[in-house]
C-alpha cells in the first residue's frame, strides 16, 4: 500500500485523492481556454479593424455608407472627419462656401434669419448673437445614413430637438397671419366679390366657371410655382381701366402765393426739372384751363403730369425725403421690397443723368456730380450685404416735416394733394402726399415655401382653399343666402383680407399616414443660391 | 438545540434586497427614459444617449470586473457573491442601458451592429447561464444521492470498473458473462447523456431490471455479489448524471465568457471611434 | 462522496507501526534524549513498578506504545499548551513542573462545552461567578481572546496541578505526569523540565488506556493523581459547582468517582434504577430511548453536561430515561446518590441549574422523539463528528453551481494550495466538506512531535505551522475527518534536515484550513462562493436553523 501510494503521489498532487492540484482541479485548463478564445477572438477583431481603417474603406467603424452626395471622400475619412474632433464645419466650408459666395450661407445663424419671419434679424447681427451657441453642420445634417439618404432631409427629429414642435399635425401653430389676424399690406383697395362678377359677365360670355375667373387676373409663373404679381397695364387696364378717369377735378394752378397749386405743362417745359421730359411729349389738348384753374382731361394710369406735380407738393412739405424723391410711390410699408425700391431709384437716377448730361449749364453739371454720388451710393446699399440699411430709409415721416410751413399751411397741401390724386385713390391710398407703393409679391407665408403645382391636382378649384371671401356663395348661390351673407362680405370683400387657407386645409391632406409632413417639407432653412432676388432679398433682411 | 435555541444565520444565497434594488433601477430608467423621450429626442449621439451609452459601459466593466474576482480571488476585492449579483443584474441593466443609448432603435453600421448584437447575444447567454444555474444544482441535489468533482468523474468511474472487475474475477460464469456483455461497456467511461436533463436518474428502474432475470438464476452468494455490481452501476449512472449535467454548468460558459471579452474590445473600439470622430 | 474510501480509523492502525518509530526519534530529535530503547521487552519493562502487575504477554501487547529514554540535564519536556499523548514516569532523576505564561495559566479552563451547556451562559448572566484566584474570571479572559463571534469555546488546558501563577513543583523519582492530557486530549497546562538526568517510562495514550483497563490498581494511582492534582480546581471552574465552599467541594471531590470509556461502551441503560448524577469530562456521550423496537438517538453530552439529574431530581423514577453511551473515549465523574442529595440541600442554586438542565433535556429529547430527522440529524452529528466543530465547511447543493470557486479562493489565499477538496458526507441538501472542523477537542494536536498543528492565537483555529511540520502524519492519521491531507511539494527534505531519517527524501507537508484567521474578512472559501451557498457553521444549531429552518 506504501509502494502504491508512493508511486501514484508525484509532484504537486494532493491529498488521498491524489488530485493534480494545478491542472486538473483547481486550475483546469478550461479557464484558461476561455480567455484564450476571447483574446483569439479579440485578435481576429483587431486586425480585421486595422485592416479595415488601413486597406480597406473603413466601412467597419463607419455608421453606414455616406450619401451619394459625398461618396466620393468614402476612402478618405479625413475630408471630413479630424482627429479627436466632430466633423468640422470648416471642412464643410470648404467646399460648401466657396460656391456660396462666401456669406455664410450655410452658416447656422443662416438658419435663423432665412425665412425666420422675424423680420428685423439681419444675417451680421445673428452670427453676433448666435456666436458660441451654433451647432455644428452635421448635427442637422448628419452622413452615413447610406448612399440614398438625402443629407438636406432633416429629420424632424433634428427640429423639434430645439423648436418644441411635437409635429406638424399636433404642434404646429396657425400661420402667423390668421393668428395674428394681420392685415394684407398690398395698400389697394380692391373687392373682389365684384370683380370676379364683371369678369365673368363681361369678359367671359356671362360663364359661371370661377376658376377661370380667377386666372384672368392671376397668371400662374410657368413653372407653375407662383402667380406673377398683379399688373395694371395687364390686368386692370385690359379694357376696363383706360383711362382711369375722364378728367380730374378743376385744379387750381400755382400763382407764385403761398396757395397751394399746380404746375401747367407750359412751367414744367419751361422749368426744364430732372425727369420731366415727358412734357415735351403730352399732348396740350389734355389740358383744360379754366380761369386760373386747370383740368387734365383724361387721366392716365402713373401720370407723369399728376406724379410731378404730387412730388412738388411733397417738396414742400417734406423738403428732405432723399432716395424716397426719386420713387413713384413711397414705401411705407415695403421693407421686403427694398432692394426693388433701391433698383428703382437707381433706374431714376440713371434716366436723370442721361437727360442731363446733355446740357450745358454748369449749375446742371454741378447737378449731376450730385446725382453721380447719389447713384453711388445707391448702388453701394444695393451690393453690400452687409451695409446697414436704415429702416426708414424710404419713408417720408413725421420726423422731417417742413418746419417753416403753419398748420393751416400744411392742411390745405394736404388737402390739395388728396383734390389732386382724387382718381388714383379709387385704387391706391395716398398719405404724406405719396402714393402708397404697391406690394407686387403677393406671396404671405414667410416662413415656408408654398407650390401652386404640386396642389392643384388633388385641389384643381382656386376656391376648395381659398375661400376667406364667399366668393362663390355670393355669385352662384341661391338669393336667400346671397342676401344673408351681404353684409359680411361686404365687410370683408376688400385688399386687406387675406384669402388664404388656414393650417387647417393643409391637415386635411398632410397627415403621417399621406401626404408628407416633414418639417423639410415646407421649411428650408438655408437660401437657394440659384434665385438671385431670393438670394438678396436673404442678404438684405 | 432547536426547540431550545434560535440562531441568527440565514441562507445568504438569496438576495432580495439586489432583486428589490435592480426592479427600482429597472423602473427609474425607464422612467427616466420615457420623461427624456417626451421633451426631448434621444439617440446615441446627443447628451443624453451618451449618458445611458457611459453609464452602461461603466456597468459593462463593472460586470467584468467578476470575472477577475474570480480569477484573482487573492486580490480581495469584496465578496464573490457581491461581485456575482452585479454582474447578473448590473449586466442585464448594461443591456437595458444599451437599448436606451440606442433610443430602442436598431443600430446603423457595421461596428454597432456587432456590438449590439454581441452585447445581446452575452446577455442572453448569462441570463441562459443564470437559469441553468438555477435549475441543474436543484435536480443534482434533489435526484442523486452521489456527490462528485467532475474533474474525478472519470476516475471514480475507473475505481469503480477496477473493482467491479475483481469482483467479477470470483463470480460465476452467468455473472461474468453478464458483466461482460451488459455491464462492462456502462463502466468503461463516463456516458454524457442528454436523458439526464428530462430524467436525473437516468431511467434507473428500466435499466437495472436485466439485473432481475439473472438474479434467479444465482445461489446466495452470487446473489450477493450481484447486488454488489448492482449498486456499483447505480453509483456510476449517479456519476453519469453528474458529469452531463456538470458539463453543462460549465460549458455554457464557453458561450458567454469568450465573447464578453470580444465585447469589451468592441466597447472599447466604438469609444475610439466615438472619441476620434 | 468517494466510493471506495478507506474509513481513516483503519488507515490509522495500519500506519501506526510505521509511525511508531518517527515518533520517538523526533522527540529525542534536539530536546536532549539522550539514549532511547524502543519496543522495550517485558522483563525491562518488568523492572518498573508500574509494570509489575501485568503479565508478559500484556506487556508484549502494549510494548509498541511504551519507550524507555534517557535525557539530559535542564530540558525542556514539553511547554504549557502543548499536546501531548504521553505520559511520563520517572524512573530517576527530577523534574520541574511550573507556571510559565502567567496569567493565562491563572485562567483556568473548566471542562464544559459552553456551545451547548444550558447551566454556563444562566451562571454567567446570573453574575453569580465568583474570580477565582488570579483575580481574573475565565470569561474576562476569554472575552480578550475572543476574535471571532459567535459561540465561544473554551480553550482547553487540562489542570494537572493545582499550582499557584509562576509557582513550580517538583516531581521526583516514582511520580507520573502528562498523563491527564494525554488520556483526555487536552493541552499540558504545564512546562516540564528535567533538573537532573532522568530516565523516563514514556507511555502513549493507548498504553495507559489499556494498562488502567487491565489493573485497579494503576486506575486507581491514576484517579488519585487526577484527583490530588487537578480534580479540585477543574470543579471550582465549572459551572455547576462553582461558588461551592472550598471544605464541601474538597469532601465531594474525595467521594467522586472517575469513570472512563472505551468507544461505544454503554455507561447506563433506560430502566435501570438510576444511583448518581455523571458529568462529562471529556469525549462526547450519545443518549438514546427506545423508539417502536429500536433505540433512537434523542440527545447528546459533551463536557461538562451532566446526567441523571432529570431521575435523581424527580422522586422515586423507575428508571434511567436514557440509554448512554460512550462516543469515542470518554472520561466521566460519577457522583453517588448521597453526596447528590447533599449537595442540592446545601446549594439550591446547584439544585435550580440542574432544573434548568433538566428541562433542556427533556425539551430536547422530546422534540427529538416526535421529528425523527433530529433524531437523524443528533446521530449524524455524533458519527461523523460534527459535534466536535467550531467552524464546519457546509455547502448548500441546492445552490451550489460545483463551480469549485471556494476550493480555489482557498488556494490563491495558501500558496495555490487548496487546503481542501469540495468532497465529503452529504448531510440533507448539505455537503459537509472535508475541511478542518476546528474540533473543540482537537486530537489532531496530540503527538505532533514538532508541535507544528496547534492551537492559533485566535480562538478555536487550529493551525499548522509549514516551516516546522515534518511530514510525519501523524496529525492526518488522527484526524478522524480526513481534514488534513498531505501535500507533495515535489522537493527534498534538505540535508541539514532534523531529523536526520528525512534528509534527502521526499518531502511532504501536512497542510489544513487555517479558517484564513489572519484575514479578518473572514474564510476565503465563503468569501469566493459566488452564490453565497458556502457557510461556515458554528455548532450544531447554525447547521440544523441551515437545514431545515433559513
Amino acid at each position: 500500500m506504501a509502494d502504491q501510494e508512493k508511486e501514484q503521489r508525484k509532484k504537486g498532487t494532493f491529498g488521498d485523492i491524489r488530485l493534480d492540484v494545478t491542472r486538473k482541479y483547481v486550475f483546469p485548463m478550461s479557464r484558461k481556454r476561455m480567455i484564450q478564445l476571447g483574446a483569439l477572438g479579440c485578435i481576429i477583431l483587431l486586425a480585421y479593424f486595422l485592416a479595415d481603417v488601413f486597406l480597406l474603406d473603413s466601412s467597419f467603424i463607419a455608421r453606414g455608407p455616406l450619401s451619394s452626395n459625398h461618396a466620393n471622400f468614402e476612402s478618405d475619412c479625413s475630408k471630413c472627419h479630424s482627429s479627436f474632433s466632430a466633423v468640422n464645419d470648416r471642412k464643410c466650408q470648404s467646399c460648401h462656401e466657396k460656391t456660396g459666395d462666401n456669406m455664410g450661407v450655410y452658416t447656422f445663424a443662416a438658419h435663423y434669419v432665412y425665412r425666420s419671419g422675424d423680420r428685423t434679424t439681419r444675417l451680421a447681427s445673428a452670427k453676433k448673437e448666435y456666436a458660441g451657441k451654433e451647432e455644428p453642420c452635421a448635427t442637422c445634417h448628419p452622413d452615413h445614413l447610406g448612399r440614398s439618404a438625402m443629407i438636406t432631409n432633416v429629420s424632424d427629429a433634428r427640429c423639434i430637438s430645439c423648436h418644441p414642435y411635437g409635429s406638424f399635425n399636433r404642434n404646429h401653430p396657425e400661420f402667423e397671419f390668421a393668428r395674428k389676424q394681420l392685415p394684407d399690406e398690398s395698400t389697394l383697395i380692391f373687392t373682389h366679390i365684384h370683380h370676379t362678377k364683371l369678369v365673368l359677365e363681361q369678359k367671359l360670355n356671362k360663364s359661371v366657371d370661377i376658376v377661370k375667373a380667377c386666372l384672368y387676373c392671376h397668371n400662374p409663373e410657368p413653372d407653375g410655382k407662383h402667380f406673377k404679381p398683379i399688373n395694371f397695364d395687364q390686368h386692370c387696364a385690359r379694357s376696363c381701366h383706360y383711362p382711369v378717369a375722364p378728367e380730374t377735378p378743376s385744379l387750381a394752378i400755382k400763382d407764385g402765393s403761398d396757395k397751394p397749386g399746380v404746375e401747367t405743362l407750359d412751367m414744367i417745359q419751361r422749368r426744364r426739372g430732372p425727369g420731366t421730359l415727358w412734357a415735351f411729349y403730352t399732348n396740350p389738348n389734355e389740358f383744360r384751363n379754366d380761369g386760373g384753374r386747370v383740368v387734365k382731361s383724361p387721366v392716365y394710369h402713373k401720370d407723369p403730369w399728376i406724379l410731378e406735380n404730387l412730388a412738388s407738393l411733397r417738396r414742400v412739405l417734406y423738403p428732405d425725403l432723399g432716395l424716397t424723391d426719386l420713387l413713384k410711390a413711397t414705401g411705407n410699408p415695403m421693407i421686403d421690397d427694398k432692394a426693388d425700391a433701391y433698383a428703382e431709384a437707381i433706374q431714376t437716377l440713371k434716366e436723370y443723368r442721361a437727360e442731363l448730361a446733355v446740357r450745358p449749364e454748369p449749375e446742371v453739371q454741378i447737378e449731376l456730380a450730385r446725382i453721380d454720388s447719389l447713384l453711388k451710393v445707391a448702388q453701394q446699399r444695393l451690393m453690400d450685404p452687409n451695409m446697414k440699411t436704415m429702416r426708414s430709409g424710404f419713408l417720408a415721416s413725421a420726423g422731417n416735416e417742413n418746419p417753416g410751413l403753419t398748420l393751416d399751411q400744411r392742411n390745405d397741401l394736404e388737402k390739395f394733394a388728396g383734390r389732386l390724386t382724387k382718381d388714383c385713390q379709387k385704387c391706391h391710398h395716398v398719405e404724406q402726399a405719396s402714393i402708397l407703393r404697391v406690394r407686387v409679391d403677393q406671396r404671405v407665408l414667410r416662413r415656408a415655401e408654398f407650390n401652386h403645382r404640386a396642389h392643384v391636382i388633388e385641389r384643381p378649384y382656386c376656391l376648395d382653399c381659398h375661400n376667406e371671401i364667399p366668393v362663390e356663395q355670393m355669385l352662384l348661390g341661391d338669393s336667400a343666402s346671397v342676401v344673408s351673407l351681404k353684409p359680411k362680405a361686404d365687410a370683408i370683400d376688400s385688399a386687406r383680407t387675406q384669402n388664404i387657407p388656414r393650417i387647417e386645409n393643409c391637415f386635411q391632406c398632410h397627415t403621417p399616414s399621406t401626404a408628407s409632413n416633414t418639417c423639410v417639407t415646407c421649411h428650408y432653412m438655408h437660401p437657394n443660391k440659384t434665385n438671385r432676388a431670393n438670394f438678396r432679398l436673404f442678404v438684405e433682411r | 438545540m432547536l426547540p431550545i435555541k434560535s440562531i441568527n444565520i440565514s441562507r445568504r444565497s438569496r438576495s432580495p434586497e439586489w432583486f428589490q434594488a435592480f426592479v427600482l433601477s429597472v423602473v427609474i430608467c425607464l422612467l427616466a427614459y420615457g420623461i427624456n423621450a417626451f421633451f426631448f429626442e434621444i439617440n446615441a449621439g446627443n447628451w443624453w444617449g451618451l449618458t445611458y451609452g457611459i453609464l452602461a459601459s461603466l456597468l459593462m466593466v463593472g460586470a467584468a470586473f467578476y470575472g477577475i474576482r474570480r480569477r484573482k480571488p487573492g486580490l480581495n476585492i469584496g465578496k464573490s457573491q457581491t461581485w456575482v449579483l452585479f454582474h447578473i443584474y448590473g449586466g442585464t441593466m448594461f443591456m437595458l442601458l444599451v437599448f436606451m443609448h440606442s433610443g430602442f432603435h436598431f443600430p446603423a453600421g457595421a461596428l454597432n451592429w456587432w456590438l449590439w448584437g454581441l452585447s445581446l447575444w452575452v446577455t442572453i447567454s448569462g441570463l441562459f447561464g443564470v437559469a441553468l444555474q438555477q435549475w441543474l444544482p436543484k435536480i443534482l441535489t434533489s435526484g442523486l444521492s452521489v456527490e462528485a468533482v467532475y474533474e474525478r468523474i472519470p476516475e471514480l468511474i475507473a475505481q469503480i470498473r477496477t473493482r467491479a472487475e475483481k469482483l467479477i474475477e470470483t463470480c460465476t460464469d452467468p455473472v461474468q458473462e453478464f458483466y461482460r456483455k451488459n455491464i462492462a461497456v456502462a463502466l468503461a467511461a463516463p456516458q454524457p447523456k442528454l436523458i439526464y436533463y428530462l430524467d436525473i436518474t437516468g431511467g434507473i428502474q428500466s435499466r437495472t431490471r436485466q439485473f432481475e432475470y439473472l438474479r434467479r438464476v444465482l445461489s446466495a452468494d452470487e446473489q450477493e455479489k450481484l447486488d454488489r455490481l448492482e449498486s456499483m452501476f447505480k453509483t456510476k449512472l449517479e456519476l453519469d448524471a453528474h458529469y452531463t449535467l456538470q458539463k453543462a454548468l460549465r460549458l455554457w460558459l464557453y458561450t458567454h465568457v469568450p465573447l464578453s471579452i470580444v465585447l469589451l474590445l468592441l466597447v472599447a473600439l466604438h469609444l475610439y471611434a466615438v472619441w476620434y470622430y | 462522496m468517494s466510493p471506495d474510501k478507506n474509513t481513516p480509523l483503519g488507515q490509522t492502525q495500519i500506519k501506526r507501526l510505521e509511525q511508531y518509530k518517527d515518533r520517538w526519534t523526533s522527540y529525542g530529535a534536539n530536546t536532549g534524549i539522550v539514549e532511547i530503547s524502543e519496543k522495550p521487552t517485558p522483563a525491562m519493562l518488568k523492572k518498573f513498578e508500574i509494570f509489575q502487575e501485568y503479565d508478559d504477554n500484556f506487556l508484549e501487547k502494549i510494548s509498541p506504545d511504551i519507550s524507555i529514554a534517557k535525557w539530559k540535564k535542564n530540558t525542556v519536556l514539553f511547554e504549557e499548551g502543548s499536546y501531548v499523548d504521553v505520559a511520563f514516569f520517572i524512573a530517576s532523576g527530577s523534574v520541574d513542573v511550573y507556571l510559565k505564561k502567567t496569567g493565562e495559566a491563572s485562567a483556568a479552563n473548566p471542562i464544559f462545552d459552553r456551545s451547548r451547556t444550558v447551566i454556563a451562559s444562566d451562571a454567567q448572566s446570573a453574575g453569580s461567578v465568583q474570580a477565582p484566584a488570579g483575580g481574573q474570571t475565565f470569561f474576562q479572559a476569554q472575552v480578550g481572546k475572543q476574535e471571532r463571534s459567535g459561540t465561544q469555546i473554551a480553550f482547553l488546558s487540562a489542570m494537572d496541578f493545582n499550582l499557584p501563577v509562576g509557582g513550580a513543583k517538583t516531581l521526583g523519582s516514582g511520580d507520573i505526569f502528562g498523563e491527564i492530557g494525554a488520556l483526555s486530549g487536552w493541552p499540558q497546562s504545564v512546562t516540564a523540565r528535567s533538573t537532573s538526568q532522568c530516565q523516563f517510562v514514556q507511555i502513549r495514550s493507548a498504553a495507559i488506556r489499556m494498562m488502567r483497563k487491565r489493573s485497579k490498581a494503576w486506575s486507581a494511582r491514576l484517579d488519585k493523581i487526577y484527583r490530588d492534582q487537578a480534580l479540585l480546581s477543574q470543579l471550582k471552574v465549572t459551572p455547576l459547582f462553582r461558588g461551592l465552599g472550598d471544605d464541601f467541594l474538597q469532601a465531594l471531590a474525595a467521594k467522586m468517582e472517575l469513570v472512563s470509556c472505551e468507544p461505544d461502551e454503554t455507561i447506563i441503560r433506560e430502566g435501570e434504577p438510576p444511583g448518581a448524577l455523571y458529568m462529562v469530562r471529556s469525549g462526547f456521550v450519545k443518549l438514546s430511548q427506545k423508539y417502536g423496537e429500536g433505540n433512537i438517538v434523542v440527545s447528546y453530552l459533551s463536557k461538562g453536561s451532566t446526567l441523571g439529574e432529570i431521575e435523581l431530581l424527580l422522586e422515586g423514577s423507575a428508571g434511567w430515561l436514557y440509554t448512554a453511551s460512550s462516543k469515542e473515549y470518554s472520561e466521566l465523574i460519577k457522583i453517588p446518590r448521597e453526596e447528590f442529595v447533599q449537595l442540592i440541600g446545601e446549594y439550591p442554586n446547584v439544585e435550580k441549574m440542574l432544573w434548568q438542565s433538566a428541562v433542556a433535556r427533556i425539551k430536547e429529547s422530546g422534540y427529538a422523539r416526535k421529528n425523527i430527522r433530529q433524531s437523524e440529524f443528533i446521530n449524524t452529528a455524533l458519527d461523523k463528528g460534527l459535534v466536535e466543530g467550531n467552524s464546519i465547511l457546509v455547502i448548500d447543493l441546492n445552490v451550489c453551481t460545483r463551480c469549485d470557486d471556494c476550493v480555489r479562493g482557498c488556494a490563491s489565499t495558501h500558496d495555490d494550495i487548496p487546503r481542501f477538496v469540495r468532497e465529503g458526507d452529504r448531510v440533507g441538501d448539505f455537503l459537509v466538506t472535508r475541511a478542518c472542523y476546528h474540533c473543540q477537542d482537537p486530537v489532531c494536536l496530540i503527538g505532533c512531535p514538532t508541535g507544528a498543528i496547534r492551537r492559533a492565537a485566535v480562538g478555536d483555529v487550529v493551525e499548522i505551522d509549514e516551516k516546522l511540520c515534518i511530514g510525519c502524519k501523524t496529525c492526518a492519521n488522527k484526524c478522524p475527518y480526513d481534514a488534513i491531507i498531505m501535500y507533495d511539494t515535489g522537493e527534498m527534505w534538505p540535508s541539514d534536515m532534523i531529523p536526520e531519517g528525512l534528509r534527502g527524501k521526499e518531502q511532504q507537508i501536512a497542510t489544513k484550513c487555517d479558517l484564513c484567521y489572519t484575514d479578518p474578512a473572514g474564510p476565503a472559501c465563503v468569501r469566493s462562493c459566488p452564490h453565497g451557498c458556502a457557510y461556515r457553521v458554528e455548532s450544531l444549531d447554525e447547521f440544523q436553523q441551515l437545514l431545515w429552518k433559513a
